[in-house]
């Protein structure tokens, strides 16, 4: 498993948990809470910092492990992979975008707005490691 | 039942490769991309750049077509 493979994993695994987390507080207790604007607000905040940390810090200790791959220059196979993954990516947060719009129109609350476009963007970052899982693994 | 390659290229970089008596770090190394591409495209699971491929002739100092095969 290259770096590349190692750190898109760990960065897969972590939007997961972090962001997992985040939607079921959100959606279950803090959206029936009175002042789930503020709530959510600071969830999103805490579990950025949280995804940050926890990314430079498991990059740090996988960098340190395997020290000799860390420095790996991407070659075209790695951009390509990039590109493909990107592009699907792209299609998944441009669904999402149109649908916050449509909420918009619909005149739904702010928060569920939010919801939908966070979970588009989460969606799409995490459809994004696992193509680019998936064509280091089977080929392309 | 084998399992369908991704790519219908097929090449002889292996058999090429160890009579050079390269390793795939070091053909990676002179063409440019990693062992890990090297390894794949040995392997049919990716299929070079027209580049790469000319590089990796080059370097096996075979013809083009002598390396990669593309069934009719």
């Amino acid at each position: 498993m290259t770096f590349i493979e190692k750190s898109t994993l760990t960065t897969t695994l972590l939007l997961v948990v972090v962001f997992g987390t985040y939607f079921v507080l959100v959606l279950g207790p803090v959206a029936t809470s009175p002042d789930r604007q503020g709530a959510f607000t600071g969830l999103v905040v805490a579990a950025t910092v949280v995804l940050t940390i926890l990314a430079v810090v498991s990059h740090i200790v996988l960098a340190v492990l395997f020290r000799t791959q860390a420095n790996t220059a991407h070659d075209e196979r790695d951009r390509l992979i990039a590109l493909r993954s990107e592009r699907l990516s792209g299609y998944i947060l441009a669904i999402g975008m149109f649908a916050g719009i449509v909420l918009a129109m619909l005149e739904t609350a702010t928060f569920w707005i939010a919801q939908a476009l966070l979970a588009a963007w989460v969606l799409a970052e995490v459809s994004e490691g696992i193509s680019k899982l998936i064509q280091y693994r089977r080929g392309m | 039942m084998a399992k369908p390659k991704p790519t219908r290229v097929t090449n002889r970089i292996t058999e090429l490769r160890q009579s050079a008596g390269l390793s795939q770090a070091e053909l990676a190394q002179r063409i440019g991309v990693t062992r890990q591409t090297v390894n794949a495209i040995e392997r049919g699971k990716y299929s070079p750049s027209l580049e790469a491929a000319f590089l990796i002739a080059r370097v096996l100092q075979h013809p083009l077509d002598e390396v990669f095969d593309y069934p009719a």
